[in-house]
């Protein structure tokens, strides 16, 4: 079992209010659909910037999308 | 799975492949023979043949099925976890280096030289391959 990340995040959730795909999110962000998925189900923290990109994607602040659960 | 997992998993296929056909051939022949009578030199050069054309046909056929992601270059999951799993494989690399150290150190002759360093290479490749695929999977 994968060990998950400390910051967790509500991508899914956006994605889902806007009715967009991992593969839509992955290339207007600049990584793989991959990375997105991974993100998504806590494998992954993302770079600064690449959060940043995907809050701006759904014109959210950064901290509306992830949480930092000490 | 991904174009990068598939990379990695055809080149622990292309390095088992030519290994395994190395060692067929050779360990016999250091059974019934006097390693300074075993012309190693052709053997492993003919196995660094099949490990190129393994790799390229199988890297061909991926990237045929995937075109897009072939050509695009690794984001900063991939190059993380293509980091990661370099440094796991320098670690056994640096293992291998010592063996072979020794190994010189000793005299030990020149067959035992070339193959335990071709070795260790292999395995240094295919662990930083097996942690790059598990990080792929388990999270990075």
């Amino acid at each position: 079992m994968a060990k998950p990340t400390v910051v967790t995040n509500a991508i899914g959730e956006h994605r889902a209010e806007v009715g967009m795909s991992q593969g839509e999110l992955a290339d207007l962000v600049g990584v793989t659909r991959q990375t997105i998925n991974a993100t998504e189900a806590g494998k992954y923290s993302p770079s600064l910037e690449v959060a940043f990109r995907i809050s701006r994607v759904f014109g959210v602040t950064l901290e509306d999308i992830f949480f930092f659960d000490e | 799975m991904s174009f990068r997992e598939k990379s990695i998993l055809i080149t622990i296929v292309a390095m088992l492949v030519a290994a395994a056909s190395y060692a067929a051939v050779v360990i016999p022949l250091a059974r019934g023979t006097a390693v300074d009578q075993i012309a190693y030199q052709p053997l492993m050069s003919v196995a660094v043949v099949v490990l190129v054309i393994v790799m390229v046909a199988g890297h061909v056929v991926a990237a045929i099925a995937q075109p897009k992601a072939a050509n695009a270059k690794p984001d900063e999951r991939e190059k993380l976890i293509e980091w990661r799993g370099q440094t796991a494989g320098g670690y056994v690399l640096a293992v291998g280096v010592f063996v072979v150290l020794c190994l010189a150190m000793a005299e030990a002759h020149w067959f035992w030289i070339a193959n335990v360093l071709a070795g260790m290479w292999v395995l240094a490749e295919v662990f930083a391959g097996v942690w790059k695929l598990m990080l792929f999977r388990r999270g990075a």
